[in-house]
């Protein structure tokens, strides 16, 4: 599958609503999806079911669906894909992209969502707020860790 | 001008550089915008959940 068509339904709806950022030399990229947008979940699963292999899907669904019940019933900001280069990191470019956003959560009063699935990444989120929620695994699943930030005053 | 770390590499680095400036994707560097997503997710290590075989473009 080619992969970009799986991170635009993902998160692709963040740059029709101005919640998309990157760094000016494109070292790094956040997309946001605002409390009222979703992924494109129907485009979504018709990308799993043709690149996963039948014997996984079982496994994959069950992830998404624990992935699903971690979501606030709240209104949130969900931080899907905040990405660094893998040449440009370690520089403070991931903290940067996050920063901004939280920046526009914290303006709107807005919880904000995302889901660690890489655990070097966990510290630098508790460092921005968020709070581990528990961890989804599922089979030979990676651990993906749910977090959740609260608003910070302005 | 935004904040980073003041910690470790991150405070020699940027004694050296700018610091990064964010701008908002538009229709015009959209393509740009995901496809550093699509380059930095290409390690993670829940990628192959979803995607297998990786085809970055």
């Amino acid at each position: 599958m080619n992969f970009a068509n799986f991170v635009k339904a993902f998160g692709g709806k963040a740059s029709e609503n101005d919640s998309a950022y990157t760094t000016d030399d494109y070292a790094g990229a956040a997309l946001c999806l605002l409390p009222d947008d979703h992924p494109d979940e129907e485009t979504l699963a018709g990308l799993i079911q043709r690149s996963v292999p039948e014997h996984r899907l079982e496994e994959v669904s069950a992830v998404f669906q624990q992935m699903d019940s971690y979501h606030p019933s709240e209104p949130h900001w969900y931080l899907p894909l905040i990405g660094v280069h893998p040449a440009q990191q370690g520089r403070g470019y991931g903290s940067a992209l996050m920063e901004h956003a939280l920046f526009r959560c914290d303006r709107d009063e807005k919880l904000a969502y995302l889901e660690s699935s890489n655990l070097t990444n966990i510290t630098l989120h508790q460092r921005h707020g968020f709070e581990l929620l528990g961890t989804i695994r599922f089979g030979a699943s990676p651990p993906i860790c749910p977090t959740l930030r609260k608003p910070r005053l302005q | 001008m935004l904040q980073v770390d003041r910690v470790g590499s991150k405070e020699i680095y940027w004694k050296n550089h700018d610091n990064p400036k964010i701008k908002t994707v538009t229709s015009t560097d959209q393509d740009a915008a995901i496809d550093v997503v699509v380059r930095a997710f290409s390690e993670d290590p829940a990628r192959p959940l979803a995607v297998p075989r990786f085809e970055a473009v």
